[in-house]
């Protein structure tokens, strides 16, 4: 997984390195660059695929944009010529420097440099000096991954290259809308929920099942049953209500029997979110490093809560799984275990400079003892102790 | 970069502070503590803005069985509490003041008042991180020997920081500039933010002038600077601590 990330001249990002954990948890204030962070690394991803042009941007959930929108431009400072970005595993690194001109920007953003290390040994180096041969618009650690597979510095090109932000939206998830980005097992916006929830059980690490399904019950208390059916007369959907070839279904255990079917269409939007996020975090085919925007989106508080504990225990569950989320709401907060190292919160916030700054934020089980209560995380975030709150 | 989390009596003196931790910090960010704003309680939030605000966020913050300033001074590398020294004249400030208690000098009020303030935060001293801004009995003080020096050098008054018609000067003086930074409404003078955050770059400019001239603005200085020297090292090693108890507290589990 991703233990390092650095970031410099993307966006309101000027100078940003973060040191990540297994579970990674952003808030701050809107517009602080939050989405910014998720996108940078989407970016890297795309280099380390091979191309970074809208196609491959889009892939990823990162919103293209011409370069001077993607290099930082700040008032009284000069543009930067390129952007550059680096991550590291346990293992591996893997950095490169981007550029585009900001005049006539050219499809595909040029690769100034780039190089990929495993403990310390160059396995790729692209840099002035030796890229005359190459296309500078395709990436060299993507085309020489074939020579070290089954390596940290492939595994850590695999995990950047299949890294995507989900953004889910409820017209996609009832599947009222196509999904711009579809992919295995959800769509970027949630499309083919039903087919990814059919798929789940079958994918998912044996140990996880129960938990799973208990944590299901537990989180869809309402319901006494979930699944995913083909469409057909049987179904409870209007036929005005157009649909793809799978549903999601529910069953209500307080209606009569006979009466107590739904689909996806009728169930509350909550449900669905939860459903997107669960597979996120446990089937097979998603990705190992993934990001979600706005994770808490349509959830109840102290559903939200409950759905980051869970979270957080499968993706410990899991060897190389790594979440990066993002959350407007407090009470999320108070489903993470900040005692656990891997399980980290982080601040965004803007500098007066309008430049964005992610702090970790530095929490204890003691730090939270106050005349014999137990302050909650929540409560220290809103009260404005953490940072990541707008000053309006 | 550095972070700052402010508690202060209002948006004005917000305002003037930025300004001033600009001078020193270029950039930085800025989380405010106090007076948080909402609809409930006058637009000033549940513990209301002014002195009184301060010193019920401070009372909030005081470590009975834990320290919820701890946490501030972990997550930032400075914790401001302003708060003017008039506390100190207030009927219901609870500070005790010599029956002779004269200014000049400003420190006859700001002394106590500092004190008042640790006493606030359940504190015996400032703990590493934590600076105290006390500018004498208004912090529009600093504004007015910022913008109108000569007048201030002008004044019959003997000593401009215990001046109590600082106000009423900044808001006849200021007549011509446009936001205006102080208004009278109903009777009483009110500060505007947006008129302070106009002049702001000029009190950045001005500051080694207003340290020259009030003696608080010296203090206020002197302790900021040492703040500033002191935090990088600690908070590392701080943080290297409280990083290695964690992986013991892991081993041992």
């Amino acid at each position: 997984m991703i233990r390092k990330l650095s970031i410099r001249a993307f966006k309101s990002l000027a100078e940003v390195d973060l040191e990540l954990g297994r579970v990674n948890v952003f808030i701050g204030a809107n517009g602080s660059g939050k989405s910014n962070l998720l996108e940078a690394l989407g970016v890297l991803g795309a280099a380390a695929d091979g191309r970074v042009d809208d196609e491959a941007l889009l892939r990823r959930g990162v919103r293209p944009g011409r370069p001077t929108l993607y290099k930082s431009s700040f008032r009284g400072e000069d543009v930067p010529v390129m952007i550059r970005l680096e991550a590291a595993s346990g293992q591996a690194r893997y950095a490169v420097e981007l550029n585009n001109p900001l005049e006539l920007p050219e499809p595909a953003w040029t690769y100034e440099s780039e190089s990929l290390t495993e403990a310390e040994k160059p396995l790729v180096d692209r840099s002035n000096g030796n890229a005359e041969r190459l296309d500078p618009k395709r990436g060299l650690a993507a085309l020489k991954a074939v020579e070290f597979p089954d390596s940290p510095a492939a595994s850590l090109l695999r995990w950047l290259s299949e890294y995507a932000i989900y953004a889910p939206h409820t017209n996609t998830l009832r599947a009222l809308s196509p999904d711009p980005q579809t992919r295995e097992p959800v769509g970027l916006a949630g499309g083919r929920l039903a087919e990814g929830l059919r798929s789940v059980w079958n994918n998912i690490p044996a140990r996880l099942v129960d938990d799973v399904e208990r944590s299901l019950e537990r989180l869809v208390d309402w319901s006494d049953g979930i699944g995913a059916s083909k469409v057909g007369s049987d179904l409870p959907l209007a036929p005005s209500v157009p649909s793809a070839e799978y549903v999601v279904r529910f069953k209500d255990r307080f209606m009569a029997e006979g009466r107590d079917e739904l689909t996806g269409y009728d169930a509350s939007e909550g449900v669905l979110y939860v459903l997107f996020t669960v597979i996120l975090a446990v089937h097979h085919r998603a990705p190992q490093l993934l990001a979600i925007d706005n994770v808490d989106q349509a959830l109840n508080p102290r559903l939200s809560r409950a759905l980051m504990k869970e979270l957080c225990s499968w993706v410990l569950a899991q060897p190389d799984k790594q979440l990066l989320l993002t959350t407007h709401n407090p009470l999320m907060l108070d489903g993470l275990d900040l005692e656990n190292d891997e399980i980290r919160l982080f601040t965004v916030g803007r500098s007066r400079k309008g430049k964005t700054v992610v702090r970790r934020v530095q929490l204890s089980l003691a730090d939270l003892q106050r005349d014999g209560e137990l302050w909650t995380v929540s409560r220290l975030w809103v009260m404005g102790h953490l940072g990541g709150v707008p000053d309006v | 970069m550095y972070s700052v989390a402010l508690a202060c009596e209002g948006p004005a003196d917000q305002v003037l502070i930025e300004a001033i931790l600009a001078r020193y910090l270029g950039d930085y960010v800025l989380d405010l503590l106090q007076p948080p704003l909402s609809d409930i309680g006058g637009g000033s939030g549940p513990l209301g803005g002014g002195w009184k605000g301060v010193r019920l966020w401070c009372q909030q913050e005081a470590p009975v069985g834990g320290s919820m300033l701890r946490v501030l001074l972990d997550n930032h590398d400075l914790v401001m509490v302003h708060v003017d020294a008039d506390v100190a004249t207030e009927r219901d400030g609870g500070i005790d003041l010599a029956a002779d208690a004269r200014c000049p000098p400003p420190s006859v009020f700001a002394d106590p008042v500092r004190a008042a303030v640790l006493t606030w935060l359940g504190v015996p001293r400032a703990p590493v991180g934590l600076v105290l801004c006390v500018p004498a009995m208004a912090t529009e003080t600093w504004a007015l020997v910022a913008l109108f020096p000569e007048v201030v050098d002008a004044q019959p008054s003997a000593c401009i920081e215990c001046d109590e018609h600082v106000k009423q000067m900044l808001r006849k003086l200021g007549k011509t500039l446009d936001p205006k930074l102080v208004t009278s409404e109903g009777g009483r003078l009110k500060n505007h933010r947006k008129g302070y955050e106009a002049i702001a770059a000029r009190i950045t400019e001005a500051w080694p002038g207003i340290v020259s001239t009030c003696s608080e603005a010296a203090r206020f200085d002197e302790d900021l600077e040492r703040a500033l020297r002191v935090p990088a090292l600690v908070r590392r090693a701080r943080r290297r601590l409280r990083s290695w108890r964690r992986r013991t507290r892991k081993l041992a589990r």
